[in-house]
């Protein structure tokens, strides 16, 4: 017992209890606040009376009792102010205050909101959108049951080598960790995707034990799904996604039990899928049908699944216990399984979350989304930026009320909460605005990138990831508006805070005294922006211009109709080269085959370059396009010899002649002017590392095509003899219809030897042709919405330091005014003054376009590298005209309003300071 | 300063749970008054200053409020001390006397 404790100091009475009940009684007040204060002031009031009738009882008159009683109770609004204080969280209660008086403030300038709430969407859109596809990729789980404790297999190499070999298991890998791991409960296998032939198209599906689907917790929407007793070999059923059933089967309702051809056996029909199951990804594309793991014969033939040497699975399971557990239970089954040794040896196989995408730990993945949230970061914080400038120059007009309530005594650090208040409202309302506008930003980014990307691969990513917000995606929302918010009001807080007191309220018409530098930072700030946005708009606007002509491009030969035919040729050499041979011979004998020919690399697809050697002057003379075709091929491809002849002698057609034809191109470059038919040139014709210079003499000049990109001419290009006993690509031009052409191509490859036949895939010339195109269209597309982007936040920048500038130096205005400065002469002085920062920027961004256009330029030199601006001159004229002129009437409209306020103000009360 | 507001607070809560225990229901001009009386118009205070121990008191749940009729029939807001009011009254009643026997005879012992 302490002194302190029995006066009764409140420490002391304080027990937990005692603690839990007064803060239910706050929270209590908290909600019915209002309420509580009319009720206080009844009770006042009523005090009040009875005090004024004790003194009227005494005698006084009532208007003298009625000051006594007031005089005698004290203040009633100190008294009610302190009851507000004591009855509920005073932290709480003043920043609801504050929240109520930021909305007010915001409503008074529509304008300024409006803008605000704009920018920061646009900032944080475009990071929540990168935040999105980064999480829909590598972060969420796949959309099955208990997703976040699906794991995926991963082994590590002692040689360090990365990519989707770390995810290949064998099956006796498979059995051995399904029978033999405590720490992974439900492992399941499945395969790489499978090729079926079915009727006249190819169907890719995987095979999976017979746990699969039972495991993720998928039921079927019809039918049924396969059941571990399915995975005999027996058993033939397949399982159908929802997406093949409704392209390749029409939704056919009666689908369950029905016989389905691939690959020459007969299936049958279990079930269907549900739509939302999109298979456990990793490649990330949807199979059009799942079979049992021992149907694989049907599938695969010629691969034994049962040795170790075959890796054809993944395995995915559910952790039990912790991922260190498990990695060292995994690597120690795995060492025992172990058959390979070198950089090729297991050293460890660990448990990945299972994402839609596998190897997103990869390093340079990481560094990649790294790089671009940094840039889209980099993007906000300029928003940030601006809008602090905005801010500043609305918090000038508030000045006076500022001074105001510092002198009523507010605390510093109350002001400043209850500016910051504002500034992280603004953050949340341009965070909702940003989540929106993420939504929608998401999926075109997302087709943007697979369908740039689909001109580069072979596959089909037409899987569309989740991108609907999750619980991820809202955190970072929120983080990003709280720290945005921060950012930009924290600033303009402390500054609004602190003018000097006694000058604003003598009306002195001082501002915050902020220092030159200040500005001249905000000037750079401008400048940079308005660089950026001129350098965007120029480089959008040729890749517009280039996309458009791209639609038209003629590549020199009837695309529509050339087709590569590929299949597995299998692993022994002569076998493959006499396969090659008969596969030849046979497709000459089909109708449907205008031409066929043997070529090492497929025209739009592959390419390689060497340097040429003018063979007497043994001048280098760059580097040259080189190709193998056999003496058909200009026949197939349709591109005439010009002059001379094609390679025809017994020796050129054993592959023994070294001889060369040329391109007419390559022919005006080495020897311009000269006929070049018997001339000499040498070629290094090894691709390692060691050359292997040979001589050639050409015989032919061949007309020009577009080997190599499809949009331009190859610079040179040189065709050599197809080599005996090499392993080519077979190239065919069909002639009338193509489906056709191309099923009686496969009748005739299946005559030679039937097991071909599920290998057997066409690549169409004019597919590889559009896949070019669409890179260019994309990049036309996206560079299109930077650069809107970037001109939105340079105009917003100039609106927010033009009203700072402005609204500094009204006072300055007023006196110039006073003085007889026109109207159109402060029109002059501001505009001179806020747009000088934006023609600096202007000259800075036409050098950084310049360099861009130098560099896509200099990037021609190499053959190979396709030309992205498809001929559009670079160093154009009227573009550069147009980009700017849009720059310039963009910077004069975001002046308009600051210049109005400027040539507005009327010089008595700007004098005056008000 | 607020040490000594402290005790003054602390000691007033005292005499508002003691007036209530020995009165029974009273409202706030009532309660004020009779602190009044009993000091003998030693303590002059504003009436109030009551209301900041009221809510203190009504808060831990040591008294609690209605609104009811007075004798005038007026509308008034009376308190009664609640059953954990009388146990922290007899808890505190009995520090202050043994302090008060601390104190006295130290002062003797100091006038000695």
């Amino acid at each position: 017992m302490s002194w302190a404790g029995c006066c009764g100091s409140r420490a002391n009475e304080m027990t937990i209890w005692s603690r839990v009940v007064v803060m239910l009684s706050r929270c209590r007040a908290l909600v019915l606040g209002r309420r509580l204060d009319h009720d206080f002031g009844d009770e006042l009031q009523a005090h009040l009376a009875m005090l004024t009738e004790e003194y009227v009882a005494r005698g006084l008159p009532a208007e003298e009792a009625q000051r006594r009683a007031a005089l005698r109770l004290g203040g009633v609004a100190q008294l009610e102010e302190q009851r507000r204080d004591g009855r509920s969280f005073p932290f709480l209660d003043a920043t609801l205050q504050d929240v109520r008086y930021a909305i007010r403030a915001c409503r008074r300038s529509p304008g300024f909101t409006a803008v605000a709430v704009l920018t920061l969407g646009i900032g944080i859109g475009v990071n929540t959108t990168v935040f999105t596809l980064y999480n829909a990729v590598a972060l969420r789980g796949l959309p099955v049951r208990n997703a976040a404790r699906l794991v995926r297999l991963e082994r590590s190499f002692q040689g360090g080598s990365r990519g989707d070999l770390q995810y290949a298991f064998s099956r006796d890998e498979y059995l051995e960790y399904r029978n033999h791991s405590r720490t992974l409960t439900g492992i399941i296998a499945v395969s790489w995707p499978v090729r079926a032939a079915h009727a006249d198209t190819v169907l890719s599906g995987q095979l999976v034990s017979g746990d699969y689907f039972s495991e993720l917790g998928i039921h079927a929407e019809v039918g049924r799904l396969l059941a571990p007793d399915d995975d005999r070999a027996d058993s033939a059923v397949v399982v159908l996604s929802a997406k093949s059933w409704q392209e390749r089967f029409a939704g056919d309702s009666t689908i369950v039990g029905k016989p389905v051809r691939l690959n020459d056996t007969f299936f049958t029909v279990a079930g269907v899928a549900p739509r939302g199951f999109i298979g456990t990804a990793n490649p990330p594309q949807t199979p059009d049908f799942w079979a049992p793991i021992g149907l694989q014969p049907a599938f695969v033939p010629g691969s034994d699944w049962s040795s170790p040497a075959v890796r054809p699975l993944q395995i995915l399971g559910r952790l039990s216990e912790a991922t260190a557990a498990a990695r060292s239970e995994l690597t120690l089954l795995a060492a025992g399984l172990e058959t390979r040794a070198g950089a090729e040896r297991t050293i460890a196989v660990t448990p990945e979350h299972a994402t839609l995408f596998g190897g997103t730990n990869d390093p340079r993945f990481v560094a990649l989304v790294a790089l671009t949230m940094a840039v889209v970061g980099l993007v906000l914080l300029i928003a940030c930026a601006n809008i602090s400038n905005m801010t500043l120059a609305r918090a000038a007009t508030r000045q006076r009320e500022i001074a105001v309530r510092l002198a009523m005594g507010a605390s510093r650090g109350r002001l400043v909460r209850q500016l910051l208040t504002e500034s992280l409202l603004l953050g949340g309302a341009g965070g909702v605005a940003g989540l929106a506008i993420s939504t929608w930003g998401g999926s075109w980014l997302w087709t943007g990138i697979t369908e740039a990307v689909q001109g580069y691969s072979n596959g089909d990513i037409a899987m569309v990831p989740q991108l609907n917000p999750d619980v991820r995606v809202f955190t970072y929302a929120l983080v990003v508006s709280v720290l945005a918010g921060i950012a930009f009001g924290l600033t303009p807080a402390l500054h609004a805070s602190r003018p000097d007191l006694t000058g604003a309220l003598k009306d002195d018409g001082h501002v915050f005294g902020l220092s030159v530098s200040h500005t001249a930072r905000r000037r750079m700030l401008i400048a940079g922006q308005v660089a950026a946005a001129l350098a965007l708009l120029f480089v959008s606007s040729l890749l517009s211009r280039s996309a458009g002509r791209s639609e038209g491009a003629d590549p020199g030969f009837p695309v529509a109709n050339l087709f590569s035919v590929t299949f597995n040729r299998g692993t022994d050499h002569d076998r493959a080269i006499d396969l090659q041979r008969r596969v030849l011979e046979r497709l000459r004998t089909v109708d449907a085959v205008g031409g066929a020919s043997l070529v090492q690399y497929v025209p739009l697809r592959g390419h390689w370059t060497t340097p040429i050697i003018d063979g007497e002057t043994l001048a280098v003379a760059g580097s040259s396009l080189v190709n193998y075709v056999s003496d058909t091929y200009f026949d197939t491809m349709g591109v005439p010899i010009e002059r001379g002849r094609g390679f025809d002698t017994a020796d050129e057609l054993a592959g023994h002649g070294n001889v060369a034809i040329i391109s007419a191109a390559t022919a005006r470059r080495l020897w311009p002017g000269v006929d070049p038919i018997g001339r000499r040139l040498k070629l290094s014709i090894s691709q390692r590392r060691a050359p292997d210079v040979q001589e050639f003499v050409v015989v032919g000049i061949a007309r020009d095509a577009h080997n190599a990109n499809v949009e331009r001419v190859d610079p040179m290009f040189v065709y050599l003899p197809a080599r005996p006993s090499v392993s080519y690509e077979v190239l065919v031009r069909t002639r009338g219809p193509r489906r056709a052409a191309l099923e009686s191509i496969r009748a005739g490859i299946g005559e030679i030897d039937r097991r071909l036949l599920p290998s057997l895939q066409f690549v169409g010339l004019e597919q590889l042709a559009h896949d070019q195109q669409i890179l260019s269209g994309t990049l036309a597309r996206l560079s299109a919405v930077l650069a809107t982007l970037a001109l939105l936040l340079a105009a917003i920048g100039i609106y927010g330091v033009m009203s700072f500038l402005v609204a500094q130096r009204i006072h300055e205005i007023g006196v110039r005014m006073a003085l007889g400065a026109r109207r159109a002469d402060v029109v002059r002085m501001t505009l001179a003054d806020g747009l000088r920062p934006v023609a600096l920027g202007g000259l800075c961004g036409l050098g950084v376009a310049l360099a861009v256009a130098a560099v896509a330029r200099a990037l021609l030199v190499a053959p190979e590298s396709p030309d992205l601006l498809f001929g559009v001159g670079a160093f154009d004229v009227s573009t550069f005209l147009i980009v700017c002129t849009v720059v310039t009437a963009a910077a004069i409209a975001a002046s308009i309003v600051p210049t109005y306020r400027a040539a507005s103000v009327d010089s008595m009360v700007a004098v005056r300071g008000d | 300063m607020s040490d000594k507001s402290d005790i003054l607070q602390g000691t007033l809560d005292l005499m508002v749970l003691q007036t209530l225990d020995a009165m029974g229901p009273l409202h706030g001009y009532g309660i004020a008054r009779r602190i009044e009386q009993i000091s003998e118009d030693v303590l002059q205070l504003n009436q109030g200053t009551i209301y900041a121990s009221l809510l203190r008191l009504q808060q831990r749940r040591w008294i609690s409020a209605s609104w009811g009729t007075s004798d005038n029939n007026r509308k008034a807001k009376y308190y009664a001390i609640t059953r954990a009011g009388r146990k922290q009254l007899a808890a505190q009643t009995q520090n202050w006397e043994r302090i008060a026997g601390v104190m006295g005879r130290l002062l003797r012992l100091a006038g000695q």
